[in-house]
This record gives C-alpha cells, sequence and structure tokens, in this order.
C-alpha cells in the first residue's frame, strides 16, 4: 500500500512536471473542413452580440430603471483606492470612485443613442449664465431638491464650502492649484492659495442658497466653465463630515479615507468598505439621473494580480476584466475583446536638474535617448501601440466635426520615421553630448514599477541602449519599487533635486480639450512629475487656454502642435507606447454603450446586469 | 574478600606452587589496539555516511552546484542576451522532441484562434498546426484552440531551441536558471558565512565573559531580535537600493543573533570545565582560551545551524525578490525567476515549473544535509553504532 502511494506520488509529479514542459507530440492536419463548428457556451461575448441576443429574451431590468436597480457589477482592480477626498487624490482610478458616488457640477453622461458623450449639469440645473459682456463673470443655478446620502440638503453652501476648502492656504491641497487654473483661471484663486489676499478677494461667490458666480482671468464660453467643473476633483464635499475628520491645526483631513469619513451624493453610495480590500456601493435612489442607473450597485475587489483577475473572470466571480500584456496573449484573436484607446501616452520623464547627472540637461543627450528608443519592439513585447507622439489618438482638436489631433497634418507633421527609432542618429548625438560634457561614460538608474508593462520597458530598454550607445559608454540600472513610492519620489523634485534621475510617466488627460491636456507640464502644475520648466511653453498653452485669439480657426490646433513640438522635439520627455485597454465581459453583462467613447468609454457604470 | 570468603575451600585447595609472582623480573606493557584509532572528525564522517538520505542530499547539492557553475555556459545564450522577436517560448530539447515523448517538443496550445487564419501561410508557416482543438462559433466566428510547434511557427529551424524555454523578453531560461541558482547560492553561502563570523565573536564574548558584558550584550540581541524581520529588510533595501549586497546584508543584519544565542551558550556549558580552568590556572591569555579551548568545542553546531541556514537564507532572497525587493535586472535568482514565473503561470508554466524544481532541491537537500550533520556531530551518539 505504501509503495503504491510512493509510486502514484511519483507518477502525480512526473504529470505535472510532463504537464509543464509539453505540448502534443500527436500530429492532424490542419484546416480540416469536416471540422463541425457549433456555438459557444462561452463565458464572455462581445457588446453587439450580447444585446441582440438579450434582446429577444425577457430583460429583468423592466423597461426602465427602478429605484433599486438590478444587479450588481463585479469589478476587480489592480489599484487601492487610498482616499476618496477628490481635493487631495492622485491616480486616476481613485477619481473614478470618487466621481461614482459624489456629485460635481456637470459632468459627462453617454448621449441618447449612447454612441458618444455628453456634458451637461448634473448638480449644476443648467449651463452657466453669462453675467458681463466680456464672458469674465459666470453664474451657476443650482438644482432644488438634491440631498446628501443622510437626506440633508446640498445646495450652493456646499458647492461653496468645497470651493473654501479645496484653496485653504492652510490644507494646501495638491488640487488646489488644478482648480484655481486649469480650463479656466479664477480670480485672485492662486493668489488666495498661496496667502497673498483674502477670500474676498477670490472669484468664487455664493449669491444665494442655489446660485454661485464665478469671475475669471479671461473671457470664456460656457463650454470651458462647464469642462473645467467636471473634472472630479471638483466633486463636492460634506461640511459636516469634512470637519469631523479635521486635525486641530486644520491641516489634515480624515475625510475620504474610511467609511465613518465619508458620505456620498452620487449615483452611488458607498454600502459597505474595507480598506484596500473591497468596496461596494449601491444605487442611490436619490440621485438626479437616477434613470440612467440600471444597477443596484457595484461590487469593487482589490485584485493587484492580472492572472488572478483573468481566473477571478473564467470563473464567474467579475463581469469584466481588463486583459494585461501577458494574458492578452491568449485572446488577441478572440472576436469577443473589447479594445479602446487608452488616455494616454507612455513617456519616459528625465530628471534634468539633477546635480548627481548633469548630462541630463543636455539636449543632445536627451535625444540621443529619443532615438534609441525603439517603440515598435517595444509596443509588440506590450501588446500597445508605438508612440513618438505626446498627444494620444483619441484627442479631438474639433469636437463639432469629431477631428482627432492625430488625424490632422499638424499633428502628422509630428511624427517621426519609423516612430522615431534611428540608431545611427542615436549614437551620433550620443558621442555628441559626452563630448560636450567632457565625460566618457554615462550611468543612469532608472526607477519603474515592478509590474508588467513597465519591467519589459525597462529592461528592454536597459540593453537596447547599452548596444546602441556601446556598454563601455553607457549603463542604466534599475530600480524597482512600489507605485506609490515612485510616484511620490518623483513629485519631490523640487525638495529633493536628486530624487531620481528617470523614470517613467504617463497623464489621463481632458480628450475633449487637447489643448488642455499640456497642463502638466506648465511651470504652475502641482503635481509634475518633471522639472520641466518653460515660459514658452506657459506662453503657448495660456494662449490656446486662455487666450484672446483662441477661438479662433487654427489657433487651438497649432498650439497642441507647438506644445507637442517643445516637449518631444528637444527630448524633455521620450514617448514611447499609447496603451490600448483590452477588456473580456460576461455574458450576465449588458453595455449600453453601442462603441467605446470619449470620457465615459464603455460606460460600465450605465450597462445592465441581464442574468 | 567477599568472594574469598564465599570460596575459601576451593581457594585454600590451590596448591601453593601454582602462584608465581609475575611482576618480579618482567615488564608490562600497553597492548596495541587492534582497531584504527578514529578522530574526531572521522568518527562525524563514518555517521554521516551512513545516513542515505544526507548522502543523497549532498550529492544533489554538489551536482546543483556544478550546474550553477558550469550551467550557463553550457547553453549558446548569455543569462542577459535578449531575443524580443522570441519572447515566452516554450522548452525544447532536440533529442528529446525526436523521441516523440509529448515533452520538450516546442509544442504550445494556441487559444480562441481564428480558423480561418490556418490556412494563412504568413502566419501559420507550414508544418507547425499540429492539433485543431474545441472548434466552436464565437460571435459568428469559427474559432478553435490550435496546437502548434511554436519554433515553426515562429519560422524558426528545427535546430534552433531553447532548452527550458525563453522569458517575456526572449532570454534563455536555462541560462538564466542556472545562473540565478549560482546568485542564490552565493547570497546564502556569504550571507551566513558572515552570520557565523559575527555570531561566534560576538557570542564567544559574551558566554566567555558573563555578568554585565553577557546581560548587556543579550539585551541588544534582544531588541535586534524584536524588530520585524520583514520591516527591516525593507528599510534596509529602501535606504540602501536593491542589489546583492543589500540583500546580504539585509540578511545578516538580524540573522547573525541566533548565531551568537548558540555559541553563547557553548561557552557556558565549557567554560567552567576543568581543562579551561587549568589553562586559565597556567596563564593562558582570554583571546586563546576563547578561540583555542573553548570555541572548537562549538565547532560541531556550528556548522550544522549553518548548513541549515542556507535554506533559510536562499528562502528569504526568494521571499525578497518575489515582492520585489530582489536583484537588480537583468541579473537572475531563483527568487526573481519565482516571482515572474508565478504572473505568467497560467500561460507559460515552465517559467515557474524550472525554478520551483532547483529551489526546492536545494532546500529539501541542504535541509536532509544539515539534519545529517546534525546527527553526525552529536557527541552523544558518538560510539552509539
Amino acid at each position: 500500500m505504501r509503495k503504491q502511494k510512493k509510486s502514484m506520488l511519483i507518477l502525480l509529479s512526473a504529470a505535472a512536471l510532463a504537464a509543464a514542459v509539453s505540448g502534443c507530440s500527436s500530429s492532424s492536419e490542419p484546416a480540416d473542413e469536416s471540422i463541425v463548428f457549433t456555438e459557444a457556451a462561452t463565458e464572455a461575448t462581445s457588446a453587439g452580440e450580447a444585446e441582440s441576443d438579450s434582446a429577444e429574451t425577457t430583460d429583468p431590468n423592466g423597461d426602465t430603471p427602478t429605484d433599486e436597480g438590478y444587479g450588481i457589477l463585479r469589478e476587480a482592480s489592480t489599484s487601492t483606492i487610498g482616499s476618496l477626498n477628490p481635493l487631495t487624490y492622485i491616480n486616476s482610478y481613485s477619481s473614478t470612485q470618487i466621481k461614482r458616488s459624489s456629485l460635481t457640477l456637470y459632468t459627462y453622461f453617454p448621449n441618447e443613442d449612447y454612441t458618444f458623450c455628453d456634458l451637461s449639469g448634473e448638480l449644476a440645473a443648467e449651463d452657466p449664465i453669462q453675467v458681463d459682456e466680456e464672458g469674465k463673470v459666470w453664474q451657476i443655478k443650482i438644482r432644488e431638491g438634491v440631498t446628501w446620502e443622510n437626506g440633508d440638503t446640498l445646495d450652493a453652501n456646499d458647492v461653496y464650502y468645497t470651493w473654501q476648502m479645496m484653496l485653504d492656504p492652510k490644507l494646501a491641497n495638491l488640487r488646489a492649484s488644478n482648480f484655481a487654473k486649469d480650463v479656466i483661471e479664477i480670480e485672485n484663486a492662486m493668489n488666495y492659495f498661496e496667502g497673498s489676499c483674502t477670500w474676498d478677494e477670490v472669484g468664487l461667490k455664493l449669491i444665494d442658497d442655489l446660485t454661485l458666480e464665478i469671475h475669471t482671468v479671461t473671457n470664456h464660453e460656457p463650454r470651458e466653465i462647464m469642462t473645467h467643473l467636471a473634472h472630479p476633483a471638483n466633486c463636492i464635499i460634506n461640511e459636516e463630515y469634512f470637519e469631523k475628520g479635521m486635525n486641530a491645526d486644520r491641516t489634515e483631513t480624515l475625510y475620504g479615507t474610511s467609511e465613518e469619513y465619508w458620505i456620498s451624493a452620487g449615483p452611488f453610495i458607498v454600502d459597505s468598505w474595507t480598506n484596500d480590500a473591497e468596496i461596494n456601493f449601491k444605487k442611490n435612489p436619490n440621485y438626479i439621473f437616477k434613470d440612467k442607473i440600471w444597477l443596484a450597485g457595484i461590487n469593487i475587489k482589490v485584485v493587484e494580480d492580472a492572472s488572478t483577475q483573468l481566473q477571478l473572470f473564467d470563473n464567474g466571480e467579475i463581469d469584466y476584466v481588463k486583459l494585461s500584456a501577458d494574458n492578452f496573449q491568449k485572446y488577441e484573436e478572440d472576436p469577443r475583446v473589447l479594445y479602446s484607446s487608452a488616455n494616454s501616452v507612455t513617456h519616459i520623464t528625465l530628471n534634468t536638474i539633477n546635480p548627481d547627472q548633469p548630462i541630463l540637461a543636455n539636449e543632445s543627450f536627451r535625444r540621443a535617448l529619443f532615438y534609441a528608443t525603439d517603440r515598435a519592439t517595444i509596443a509588440d513585447m506590450t501588446a500597445n501601440e508605438p508612440a513618438d507622439y505626446i498627444v494620444p489618438t483619441p484627442h479631438i482638436i474639433d469636437l463639432e466635426s469629431g477631428t482627432a489631433f492625430r488625424d490632422t497634418e499638424e499633428g502628422k507633421a509630428n511624427l517621426h520615421e519609423n516612430y522615431g527609432y534611428d540608431p545611427e542618429l542615436a549614437k551620433e548625438l550620443f558621442d555628441e553630448a559626452l563630448a560636450e560634457e567632457g565625460i566618457d561614460k554615462v550611468t543612469l538608474t532608472m526607477i519603474y514599477n515592478d509590474v508588467a508593462p513597465q519591467t519589459i520597458m525597462s529592461e528592454y530598454l536597459q540593453q537596447s541602449w547599452a548596444q546602441i550607445f556601446g556598454t563601455d559608454k553607457f549603463e542604466l540600472k534599475l530600480q524597482a519599487m512600489p507605485s506609490s513610492q515612485r510616484g511620490d519620489l518623483m513629485r519631490s523634485w523640487g525638495t529633493d533635486p536628486t530624487c531620481y534621475e528617470i523614470s517613467w510617466g504617463g497623464w489621463v488627460s481632458t480628450d475633449l480639450m487637447p489643448w488642455n491636456a499640456f497642463k502638466y507640464w506648465t511651470t504652475y502644475y502641482s503635481a509634475k512629475n518633471e522639472p520641466f520648466l518653460s515660459e514658452e511653453f506657459d506662453a503657448v498653452f495660456d494662449n490656446a487656454n486662455f487666450g484672446e485669439n483662441r477661438f479662433e480657426e487654427g489657433v487651438r490646433l497649432n498650439a497642441v502642435a507647438e506644445m507637442e513640438r517643445m516637449l518631444v522635439e528637444p527630448a524633455n520627455i521620450i514617448p514611447v507606447v499609447e496603451s490600448i485597454d483590452k477588456y473580456l465581459k460576461s455574458d450576465r453583462l449588458e453595455l449600453t454603450m453601442q462603441n467605446w467613447a470619449n470620457r465615459v468609454e464603455w460606460g460600465w457604470d450605465y450597462a445592465k446586469i441581464v442574468e | 574478600m567477599v568472594l574469598y570468603e564465599n570460596n575459601k575451600e576451593k581457594y585454600d585447595s590451590i596448591p601453593k606452587e601454582k602462584f608465581v609472582q609475575v611482576q618480579k623480573d618482567q615488564e608490562i606493557h600497553d597492548v596495541d589496539f587492534k582497531t584504527k584509532p578514529i578522530g574526531f572528525f572521522m568518527d562525524v564522517w563514518l555517521r554521516f555516511v551512513k545516513n542515505k538520505a544526507s548522502v543523497i542530499a549532498a550529492v544533489i547539492i554538489f551536482i546543483l552546484s556544478i550546474f550553477a557553475i558550469a550551467g550557463p555556459s553550457m547553453s549558446d545564450y548569455r543569462y542577459d542576451e535578449q531575443h524580443p522577436e522570441l519572447v515566452n517560448m516554450p522548452p525544447k530539447i532536440p533529442a528529446i522532441a525526436k523521441m516523440n515523448l509529448g515533452i520538450f517538443d516546442g509544442a504550445y496550445l494556441l487559444e480562441n484562434r481564428q480558423y480561418d487564419n490556418l490556412s494563412d501561410p504568413e502566419k501559420y508557416p507550414e508544418g507547425c498546426v499540429l492539433e485543431i482543438l474545441n472548434p466552436r462559433l464565437v460571435n459568428g466566428q469559427r474559432i478553435v484552440d490550435v496546437y502548434v510547434d511554436y519554433y515553426k511557427y515562429m519560422g524558426l529551424e528545427d535546430e534552433d531551441c531553447y532548452w527550458l524555454g525563453s522569458d517575456y523578453l526572449g532570454r534563455d531560461i536555462w541560462t538564466r536558471l542556472w545562473r540565478g541558482t549560482r546568485v542564490s547560492l552565493l547570497i546564502a553561502v556569504i550571507s551566513v558565512c558572515c552570520n557565523v563570523f559575527i555570531g561566534v565573536i560576538y557570542g564567544s564574548i559574551s558566554g566567555y565573559y558573563g555578568g554585565k558584558v553577557d546581560m548587556v550584550m543579550m539585551r541588544i540581541t534582544e531588541i535586534i531580535s524584536a524588530f520585524p524581520r520583514i520591516v527591516v529588510v525593507t528599510l534596509f533595501i529602501m535606504v540602501a537600493g536593491t542589489g546583492m549586497f543589500s540583500i546580504i546584508m539585509s540578511l545578516v543584519i538580524k540573522d547573525w543573533v541566533d548565531t551568537a544565542r548558540m555559541v553563547r551558550a557553548q561557552f557556558y556549558r565549557f567554560k567552567g570545565r576543568e581543562y579551561v580552568l587549568a589553562a586559565r590556572t597556567l596563564g593562558v591569555p582570554d583571546m586563546l582560551l576563547i578561540f583555542r579551548h573553548i570555541l572548537p568545542n562549538s565547532i560541531g553546531p556550528i556548522i550544522t545551524s549553518s548548513m541549515i541556514a542556507i535554506p533559510s537564507a536562499i528562502f528569504s532572497e526568494s521571499f525578497l525578490a518575489y515582492i520585489g525587493l530582489g536583484l537588480q535586472a537583468p541579473e537572475p535568482s531563483l527568487g526573481v525567476m519565482l516571482s515572474r514565473g508565478q504572473k505568467v503561470l497560467l500561460y507559460f508554466p515552465s517559467q515557474l515549473v524550472f525554478p520551483a524544481i532547483v529551489i526546492s532541491l536545494l532546500m529539501i537537500s541542504f535541509n536532509l544535509f544539515g539534519n545529517g550533520l546534525r546527527d553526525a556531530f552529536d557527541p552523544t551518539l558518538r560510539g552509539a553504532e
């Protein structure tokens, strides 16, 4: 018996090993016409297919959404939420969750036929009303009868309090500058934040319980005011809960860090929340646009490993999954995959003021890195698109015609042959840079997140750059670290110029206003990754965003092209790839969106559960 | 006397002439042992070789060490040689592939493929498709899973192969595996040597002098022990950066305490013995007493604990690498390879299986080897068999 057990163990071990190393030894002829294809009982299906199928069966959702909604959307996230405080959040994933349970004055909804997005009032009852002739003073009317989760009234007083706290000099919120000057610049907002004027002088006024007034520095169109106020950083905060979490010095608040310090008012209510593990939302029956929400709730589990997420999806435990570069190979020819253009370009960011690496300030050297980067190969390895540009493909320069910047002549003029990969030119520039600096060898350290795309890209560049420049002349050291630590480290360049040398970046930006997406490189952006400080760049940005002639034909188009050139040509940043997000969704999830669209993407929050 | 009293009659009956005084005109010599004299280490060796499991473990360690030294140079690829066009290749050993055993043949299952593409020679070169499985209609399209000869699928010749496959940058896993084993072993051995060096000196001084010196020194070790290991290690690596030096130091920073305690206990055991008192009485200096007369008695437990500490160090290094605090790329270690392999376990299991086998063998072998040494060095077992 004991011998039998041993033999069984050995056999099992051998089988496991064989499974790992084997394929299939038997061979058969391909493309046999006798093969019978039957409809697969698949877990996943494409958007269009699901819609047509489900239309024939009874829809448990009914004809219109109920107050309670139907079905729970189950998601898995690789990111943790950290804080729901809209004034201090860092990553875009947090902003998605904040927006789910908060209100903004204006927001993006799917349009009527679910093919694009519409920007319209959420808490605001209507579009901004122009008060003066110039277009610098605007009034915003608030909807009546809006409440917080606990039934308390939510009106202009809450918005006004949010603005006060956003710009509070003691709290020094990360998003303050974002609010003070972004699509619009609010009069004296930055001055108040920096302590050089009083609150009364700031161009934010409370007229009455349902009316607010904004004074801007330059004239604007209503859509610009709405776009600015639709940013997740402008989600309305609750005074009672915000003050409850405030410390004695009024320099920090616990608002949004746990259920105890959070109150919802958005499309969904936070039902339960275990920090860094799980969050449950339920439909807000009092939400202004509850008729747009079919779901009864959303369950989000934090699952950091992409393979585990895919397993959860295969087991039917989550309703959709984002495919990583590793697991995309399995689905690359699968018709069920949903693609979406990601709203950012992954680029290499350089700390040009690092006193330990003066060569990073050398333009020839930076350009050498630009031309030595084989974007096509990197894109192949990471299942992305090569990018030698900064403005992502879906960014639309003309909203009326829907023209993407990359499709314009100006956008195409910024592209390089072979995606900017030219090893000979790179070597030439590199040697030139060494001669200019009077050094024989460059050793750089790249910090990166220890996750698949950045690991692959960093390790590939480590060798390919060294091969082009010569291993005796160039060495790239790699240092992996968690994402949050890397972000904090990079953003500390202002106080510690030696904090990093080169790393990775990628900003998610306003895809309907590409001229505004360059704010991350203006001198006044508060959370800059790199010390790119250029008055000329600011001037172009300001002209495109606030200039008198910005509405004239071609002004913004040219400004976007010029800002892209100013960043890319001297290689102040080095674009590498544009990510393409890929998803699989389950049969029980029916998307109301007909296609991927800017801002609302696949519209997960507006989807239906049809099981 | 009792014997005589009891047998008085018998003894008295023996004639007196039969008794002779043998020492009167003879010298008495010690008799030579008929067996060979056995020293301490020979005794240890004899007892060690009787333990079959330990001997097998020692052989496995020896073989793995040989591969760790020579393995990387057995393949044509360097450990950091990237082939971006040949990433995640399955294992293939031509000799085994020809035997048609179904292993190491470079076959791979491509899932969810468009059936209509199978006849496209640009996508599927002639002869690469081995078997078509699971035909189905998905969204009206003909979808199949296809077993392919992945090397042909990638347009390679029959001779081209990665014995154990390639990783996410097209690097040879065979070369990286043995290079990683070498690195892991090096880290383990160096860190254990450092631990022994510090621990022996610290423990000797503490144990020999005792009293207040011992009290202070032991409290220091308790403070060091009280810090959570992962916190200390993480902080150390954050400050000093990743790399072999940092990992070795992070393994030394706490682990020497155990050696120090063990040596101290040995000193308490031996320092009161007569031969030590005698030496001290004769004026032998403290350092000589410590290192010449007392410490050699601890050599057995030190060697044993060191051997047992090696797999623990390998495991710690792997753990650090697994949580992203491992060596700087492109240097491999078993932990680094396991960490990456785990992420692609479902798609490319060979990337996890081979480093897992090697680390398992190392761990088991060092533990069995350590156990064998412990038994062999145990003085209470001397001459027991």
